[in-house]
């Protein structure tokens, strides 16, 4: 095996109880190097189409990027990967923290699950050996108590566990995982798959360093030290470091582009009750990171007392779920949101697609199309903080209405009929985060065309590339891309999408958070570069990066292609074809047409098939992946 | 006038602060506020005066105005 990997697949069978080590060759490594494009290669190469995602068919991956657990800030990322139970499609959500960084320094750089246990149980991982151990007794109860109860009785405090919680263990359809408590792997609904198969946690210790597997460690331990004096010398990197994504509040509602309302509106009256200064200055009581990262982006907060009080065990609410809690189900109370919070995490159920579906169940309310009759009482109306919360109680616990939410807003406005749809704010099954692409529409083709449902993090945002004077668009320059209005489409609008892609593609490979590379962050793109080529000592380029991270989308894109999706999945929300109606955006929406002949220009940038949306054969060649053409075909 | 910096704004002025109370004798060119605090104007993405959206280079502003400057932001 070549350096920065040890190249070990742990594949359990969780039916037959058994753990084997598989080693990855040379060539796959190059082509698929870890996270999202080894996940995507593994699923698509064992799990046949039709398997329910619930089932003990289904395939569960976990693994690390080619960068995870490397001395440097942000490279602490890595990947679970499934049919996802929520959409019926690829399924994928990386998380920091510290849980990938000890699978890396054990010595393994995926798992591969499969089956079902008759029996709750957790993996433990060391350096010298695997075990599937009874977890009956920690299933049902909280992620804190899960947590101190495997290090106890795998005697080691430094254990790193990653858990599933009781919206796991209940199938809750957008169910997640946690590690040390604080750091989630949210979307798509990962955390029901483990449920289903009676898979409760994974435990990790690891004692071999990153650089020990490194071709030249020292390239990369001195870039670690530059970042760590970097961030503050550099302003995105400063102001993740003082604020953290809820500086994201004040700038989005200025711009009259904050979803507030189920995506209705674009400004929320409320903002300075929830926005960034009110945080700071009741409820945040110091600042959190991820494994080896300077810039602490994460936020403990604490609410003392009364009705809405929180401890600060699980962190605090990020952007999306201030907002998700906050305006986009029309609450300004800041404890509330908090609250909201804790009660997701400690469930581990993902905040975005639990406050979106809370929403849409609001309007469906305020529409008449469900009434207290169906909500056990609760005025479901947007505003109505303690609705709200019973709410989550009531998806987690899966009783009444809560059962139908629990599966998303697709499957729930199926249900209710009567034009629900309309408020079913979801592309692929998947709820939409809380960025409003009327304002920036490159988010927009991200979510129509992402092949996990609306993920806002498939490409960098318009926003960052509108002014050629922008730090953002200078950072960007080794990318090719253009300088480009926020709202224009089109052909080069599709051009720099697709570009875009491949760059973030290629960090959910390598396991670098969002916040690490330029353009959005600190690390210029010739940086990330040169680590690679330490790590592996392969000859490596941009050009073979960028490849890297087109080949790993075109292998989940095909793998969606074999559940049956195609072109009529890559779409928007009608909601937002519509304009705003009031704030600085009022009259803004995107225009439909154009917006659809962009999706086919991207279409043809990428060599896909606008009947199918399947790579073709030509594109496939081009990136060393002709055998998934021969799987298309078959 | 009031300043208000969003965001990463506030990591190009002294102190790092977020909001700024600047005294001005009578209407003056926003951008003119900007350039003499050392602001980059590629980075001011979005500019509102008493709550109203307003271009960079046409706005004029006078003591007693609320100025809001934002940079371009990306997600998270």
């Amino acid at each position: 095996m070549g350096y920065g990997s040890s190249g070990r697949i742990l594949r359990v069978d969780l039916t037959r109880g058994e753990c084997v080590f598989d080693q990855l060759d040379d060539d796959t490594y190059r082509l698929y190097p870890g996270g999202k494009a080894l996940a995507a290669y593994l699923l698509l190469r064992e799990l046949p189409p039709g398997v329910d995602a619930l089932s003990p068919d289904n395939v569960l991956v976990f693994a690390c990027g080619l960068l995870t657990g490397a001395p440097l800030s942000t490279a602490s990322r890595f990947t679970v990967a499934a049919r996802s139970p929520l959409t019926g499609a690829y399924g994928e959500s990386e998380a920091g923290g510290y849980w990938g960084p000890e699978l890396k320094m054990a010595g393994v750089e995926a798992i591969v699950v499969t089956g079902r246990a008759e029996a709750p149980l957790y993996l433990s991982i060391d350096e010298s050996g695997v075990a599937l151990r009874p977890a009956a007794h920690l299933w049902g109860r909280d992620p804190h108590d899960v947590q101190q109860e495997i290090r106890t009785e795998l005697g080691d405090n430094f254990v790193r566990v990653l858990q599933i919680g009781r919206a796991g263990e209940r199938l809750v359809r957008f169910a997640g995982l946690t590690n040390e408590l604080k750091h989630f792997n949210g979307r798509t609904g990962m955390g029901a798959v483990l449920g289903s198969k009676n898979l409760k946690a994974i435990a990790v210790r690891g004692k071999t360093r990153y650089v020990k597997r490194a071709h030249e460690p020292a390239p990369i331990t001195e870039l670690g030290t530059r970042l760590s004096r970097r961030v503050k010398d550099q302003p995105q990197s400063w102001d993740l470091q003082v604020k953290g994504t809820p500086s994201l509040m004040e700038v989005l509602n200025a711009a009259g582009m904050l979803p507030t309302r189920n995506f209705r509106e674009g400004v929320f009256e409320g903002i300075e009750r929830i926005g960034w200064a009110a945080y700071e200055r009741d409820i945040l009581v110091g600042r959190g990171t991820c494994y080896g990262c300077a810039i602490k982006c994460k936020r403990e907060i604490e609410v003392k007392e009364g009705r809405y009080a929180v401890p600060r065990t699980y962190g605090g609410p990020e952007y999306e779920t201030l907002q998700g809690f906050g305006g986009y189900c029309g609450v300004d109370n800041l404890q509330a949101i908090a609250k909201a919070n804790d009660v997701c995490n400690r469930h581990v159920v993902d905040t975005i697609s639990t406050a979106s579906t809370i929403a849409f169940a609001m309007e469906c309310f305020e529409a008449g199309l469900i009434g207290p009759e169906d909500t056990g009482g609760l005025e479901l109306r947007f505003g109505n903080t303690d609705a709200m919360l019973a709410m989550i109680d009531l998806i987690v616990r899966r009783e009444g209405i809560g059962d139908l939410l629990a599966h998303g807003t697709r499957h729930a406005a199926a249900a209710i009929g009567r034009g629900a749809e309309r408020f079913a704010i979801q592309v692929k099954g998947q709820e939409l985060p809380m960025h409003d692409p009327r304002g920036k529409v490159g988010v927009g083709l991200g979510y129509a065309v992402g092949e996990g449902g609306a993920d806002h993090l498939c490409a960098v945002h318009d926003t960052l590339l509108a002014n050629p004077q922008s730090v953002g668009f200078k950072a960007a320059q080794p990318l090719g891309v253009e300088s480009l209005s926020v709202y224009e489409l089109g052909e080069r609008k599709a051009r720099n999408y697709s570009i875009l892609e491949n760059w973030s593609s290629f960090g959910k490979v390598v396991g670098l958070c969002f916040f690490g590379p330029a353009p959005r962050s600190f690390i210029r793109i010739d940086e990330v570069i040169d680590t690679v080529r330490a790590a592996t000592g392969w000859d490596f380029s941009l050009d073979e990066a960028l490849r890297i991270g087109e080949r790993a989308t075109n292998l989940a894109r095909a793998f969606n292609v074999r559940c049956g999706l195609g072109p009529a999945d890559d779409c928007l929300p009608d909601r937002l074809f519509e304009p705003l109606p009031a704030g600085p955006m009022a009259g803004v929406g995107i225009s439909r047409p154009d917006f659809e002949a962009t999706v086919q220009q991207l279409y043809r940038l990428k060599g896909w098939n606008p009947a199918t949306t399947a790579p073709t054969r030509e594109r496939l060649r081009a990136l060393d992946v002709e055998w998934v053409a021969d799987l298309l075909e078959a | 006038m009031q300043l208000r910096l969003g965001a990463h704004l506030a990591w190009y002025v002294p102190e790092r602060v977020s909001t700024l109370r600047i005294d001005l004798a009578g209407p003056t060119p926003l951008r003119r506020v900007a350039e003499g605090l050392n602001l980059p104007l590629g980075e001011i993405a979005l500019v509102t005066v008493n709550d109203q959206l307003t271009p960079l280079d046409t706005a004029l502003v006078c003591d007693e105005d609320c100025v809001a400057l934002y940079p371009a932001i990306c997600a998270g």
